[in-house]
């Protein structure tokens, strides 16, 4: 019995450090990834975008540019670049899905609220990543964010928005678990093994008991 | 003045009758007090230090139905806070009155929630039954007034006054917003000196103080050349100052492996490419990181050397590159778009729209060029290619007919050279042999090239001045005889006899 719980409790570690570990490295892509289709970015494309503006040649070459960087990974399936104003709102500035989809996706100047506004703080200093899976009105994602710094010269390298891409928290959920099946499927298994052993063997000696009584043949 | 006597004097008369009739005491007053209380039935004054007193006594008239006293009260008391002043009247019949006293007219009174009417000439006079249902709250509002809100401790009797006295203030209005008390971060970072942003705008070096901020939370970063930026969130509070003392972490430097190449050339003073990137004239070493890596020698007049060398760890590896002298040279034609260009009588092409072209592959040696353009007079001349060079030379093209054109002065050139009989080129153009005198030269630096078997190349420049001829002697450098490769063949003897002495021993031993 003590064999099974050691063997339960292995697995379950096992798998609670792989699912963790996975998540880890999904952030931590999704922060590179982010932080590099951040610098592909110049402040100068998203300077003076107001309310209106979008779908305007301005608008859509950023969105065009979004587009093909986030179409390098299928799994990324919004790329939206914000704004932090000094009041500590979060405005959108451009979001690539909203040609297509302008009643599902964000216009410019609309405040936003997530419960990924610390992420995007931070992200004004440096990538980021959602801690876990959040929902929004938009839908459950995992979000990395990554600084835009501005390009006006003799600029010490300030930021001027911030660019966030979105994985649907499903593929994450996905990805983070999957890994961890065939780790409780091993655990499962040599459980089994084990209590077969055990019974086997326990069997097999009371038997050789029976047999060194005295007064068996 | 008598006749007012008078009537005082027969009122106190008839209400005395009054009382004494009706069994009752009256307690006068208007006891102010920052503080709710019922008079106790004898008339008493109370008077709070923070009471201001009006310099003039002034009259209430008390409506006590169904007796009507005129009473003169002592100088009017008034508070700040709501009063409550109430005057009681012995118990008696089955009606009794609560009148509200208030300093502004039109008011309206609630007694428990339910409004009973507005005020006039300052009180409200409400009948109400002494056994019905008692009254426990008095309220008393006005549009842009503070609502006065109390108890009633008690009802009253039969014929009872029970006096509520509310005082309505104005609202106050705001004039001025109180200002928010801001904070500050202070930041110091181990090692200073690192740029310091707040909500990544960039704020100064540390150590430094960032003044007049929000009560809020901000992204802080911390960055240094060498180091890895650290990044936190701090949080300013109203009027302190919060510490930010991030500690920076060198970065770590990436631990490749690396080897050496030495890189030697023959002849000397080849220039060398390292995956593209020069590196110096040979012989140098170069250290690199472990892995192939791409060499690329180049010399004038030599064809370019290339290998492949992978780098070992550690080690340092030796290549040597003898270069072979190249063939081919490369020559750009300068003359007018649409000239067509003919080498040693074969036609090259057309010079193309940006007015150069390029010949590549062109033999080394003497070539013969004509430029022709239809109305303009051919351009012929001789141009020396040399081996792995870019040879570039200007064919202008002279219109046919009298020039238009302003004649530009002109200078040339008288050259000696010794020994005497050396081919001359004057902007990579054959010129004839010296000694020589080349005349009609633009104003301006030109290179000469003296060519002469068994002598090494003479190459230099000089100053054309206009109306002048600028002499040159060029003393010409015999080139070097090889040298007999007689080490190699004493080498080769010294083996051979090494090798029969060896054989001539063994033979002695056997016998």
């Amino acid at each position: 019995m003590l064999v099974i719980i050691i063997i339960a409790a292995l697995t379950a570690y096992s798998y609670s450090s792989t699912k963790d570990k996975m998540a880890q490295n999904l952030e931590l892509g999704l922060e590179s990834t982010a932080g590099v289709m951040a610098t592909q970015i110049n402040a100068s494309e998203i300077e003076g975008l107001k309310p209106g503006d979008e779908l305007n040649p301005q608008y859509m070459a950023v969105v065009n540019k979004l587009r093909t960087m986030r179409s390098m990974n299928d799994h990324i399936v919004n790329a939206y670049i914000m704004h932090v104003n000094p009041d500590q709102t979060i405005t959108f500035i451009v979001d690539d899905l909203y040609p297509d989809d302008p009643q599902g996706s964000a216009k410019i100047g609309e405040v936003y609220t997530t419960p990924d506004r610390a992420e995007i703080f931070a992200a004004l200093s440096g990538p980021s990543a959602s801690k876990q899976p959040y929902t929004d009105k938009y839908g459950s994602f995992v979000s990395a964010y990554a600084p835009i710094d501005d390009s006006a010269a003799g600029s010490n390298g300030n930021t001027t928005a911030v660019l966030g891409i979105d994985v649907s928290a499903k593929d994450f959920t996905t990805y983070t678990h999957g890994e961890g099946y065939p780790i409780i499927a091993t655990g499962i298994v040599s459980m089994i093994l084990a209590a077969g052993a055990i019974l086997y063997f326990g069997m097999k000696l009371r038997k050789a008991e029976e047999e060194c009584r005295p007064g068996t043949k | 003045m008598h006749k007012q006597y008078l009537i005082v004097l027969l009122m106190l008369a008839l209400c005395t009758l009054g009382i004494a009739g009706a069994g009752a005491s009256q307690i006068i007053g208007n006891v102010t007090a920052p503080e709710t209380f019922v008079t106790p039935p004898a008339t008493t004054t109370t008077a709070i230090p923070v009471t201001v007193v009006t310099p003039m006594p002034t009259t209430v008239q008390t409506t006590i139905p169904p007796t009507t006293q005129i009473v003169t009260t002592p100088p009017t008391v008034v508070t700040t806070e709501p009063t409550i002043t109430i005057v009681t009247i012995a118990p008696g019949g089955g009606k009794g009155w609560i009148d509200v006293h208030c300093n502004v007219d039109g008011a309206i009174v609630y007694f428990d929630g339910v409004p009973q009417g507005t005020i006039s000439g300052g009180i409200l006079s409400v009948p109400v039954a002494v056994a019905g249902t008692p009254v426990s709250q008095v309220a008393v509002s006005m549009a842009g007034y503070t609502n006065w809100q109390g108890p009633l401790p008690r009802m009253p009797a039969e014929n009872e006054h029970v006096a509520v006295y509310a005082t309505l203030n104005p609202v106050p209005t705001q004039t001025t917003v109180p200002p928010v008390q801001s904070g500050a971060i202070y930041a110091s970072s181990t090692p200073a000196g690192a740029a310091i942003y707040l909500n990544g705008n960039f704020q100064g070096y540390s150590p430094l103080t960032i003044p007049n901020l929000a009560p809020s939370s901000f992204s802080m970063k911390a960055v240094l050349n060498g180091y890895t930026p650290d990044v936190q969130t701090v949080t300013v509070y109203a009027g302190s100052t919060a510490p930010y003392y991030p500690v920076l972490q060198q970065s770590p430097t990436p631990s490749r492996p690396t080897g050496s190449v030495s890189v030697t050339s023959q002849p000397g003073a080849a220039l060398v490419y390292v995956d593209g990137n020069y590196q110096g004239k040979a012989p140098l070493t170069v250290t690199l990181y472990t892995g192939s890596h791409n060499f690329r020698l180049s010399l004038s007049g030599y064809s370019d050397y290339s290998q492949t060398v992978y780098v070992n760890t550690n080690t340092n590896q030796q290549l040597n590159a003898i270069m072979t002298p190249a063939v081919y040279g490369t020559v750009a034609v300068t003359s007018m778009p649409g000239a067509t260009v003919a080498m040693d009588n074969a036609a090259q092409g057309t010079i193309p729209a940006g007015g150069t072209m390029t010949l590549y592959n062109v033999a080394n040696g003497n070539r013969l060029f004509k430029i022709s353009a239809a109305g303009y007079n051919d351009w012929l001349n001789s141009v020396y290619v040399k081996p792995n060079t870019l040879t570039s030379f200007t064919a202008t093209l002279v219109p046919i007919g009298p020039n238009p054109t302003q004649v530009l002065p002109t200078g040339g050139i008288t050259i000696a050279s010794a020994p005497v009989g050396a081919e001359l080129y004057i902007d990579n153009l054959f010129h004839g042999y010296t000694p020589a005198t080349i005349t009609n030269l633009t104003p301006g630096q030109h290179t000469i090239l003296l060519k002469y078997t068994g002598y090494v190349d003479y190459s230099g420049t000089a100053t054309v001045n206009p109306g002048q001829t600028t002499p040159l002697s060029i003393a010409m450098t015999p080139a070097p005889t090889p040298t007999p490769k007689s080490a190699l063949s004493a080498i080769v003897a010294l083996g051979a006899v090494a090798i029969i002495a060896g054989l001539f021993v063994s033979t002695r031993r056997r016998r």
